[in-house]
């Protein structure tokens, strides 16, 4: 099975997460990638309900995948979204 | 690749277990379903807490990912914002939910210091404890569930 789960970060996003990347290093609070919202590839399908869960931050919710998920959006070009086998 | 496959497999902390149960809830899945596929999660902080200040991020950092959560919100477009957050960074969920305008929150009358909602344009916000809080033992993730899934479907209808 394959499962796909899309960030849907656009230009806009992707300018604001930089730059809080940028402020964050010059702050020297490295260590702690900002993450991507994860969204499954099923979300808001068929006009069924959206719903958007807000952990406090990363390291509270140990979202390894999504950090990892940034740490991706960084090294990629524009990636849409990963393949998970 | 390999990675990401491997990280998304231990993605079963309280939080995202809360998650699927309330995904599940308001979806009525069936049965084999992953209730994973229809949901987002995001951050309310994309950068974790100043280690030397002891303390969460202020300011510009502040200020910067709230914009950034305002314009997930909007790309999202969720019909249900579940802000698992407590009363972490309070002030900016209210700034966030309210866009600038009066906080007005309604307690939940049945679970009346548990779960405060309001509503934010086409979407229905939800405030709890986060699912790992000593609050949300002894079924009180359950009942909060079943409210939003109760709130949701009223909503939508």
């Amino acid at each position: 099975m394959t499962m796909v789960f899309d960030h849907p970060y656009g230009r806009e996003e992707e300018e604001v997460l930089n730059r809080l990347w940028r402020e964050a290093e010059d702050r020297d609070l490295g260590g702690e990638h900002p993450c991507v919202p994860v969204v499954g590839d099923h979300y808001g399908e068929d006009g069924l309900p959206r719903l958007l869960f807000v952990g406090r931050r990363p390291s509270d919710s140990r979202s390894t995948a999504a950090r990892t998920l940034g740490s991706l959006s960084r090294c990629c070009a524009r990636p849409r979204s990963v393949s998970l086998s | 690749m390999r990675q990401a496959t491997q990280c998304f497999a231990q993605l079963n902390y309280p939080f995202h277990r809360f998650q699927d149960s309330c995904v599940k809830a308001v979806l009525s899945l069936p049965d084999g379903e992953l209730a994973r596929r229809h949901g987002a999660s995001t951050n309310l902080m994309k950068v974790g807490a100043d280690p030397k200040a002891g303390g969460n991020p202020v300011g510009l950092l502040a200020d910067l990912s709230a914009a950034l959560l305002e314009l997930e919100i909007r790309v999202l477009d969720p019909t249900g914002i579940v802000l698992l957050t407590n009363d972490y960074e309070w002030n900016l969920v209210e700034k966030i939910v309210f866009c600038g305008g009066e906080p007005a929150w309604d307690k939940h009358v049945l679970l009346p210091n548990a779960l405060w909602t309001a509503t934010r344009r086409r979407a229905r916000a939800y405030a709890t404890y986060h699912p790992q809080s000593r609050q949300m033992q002894r079924g009180l993730a359950e009942k909060v569930i079943a409210a939003i899934a109760d709130d949701q479907r009223g909503w939508l209808n």
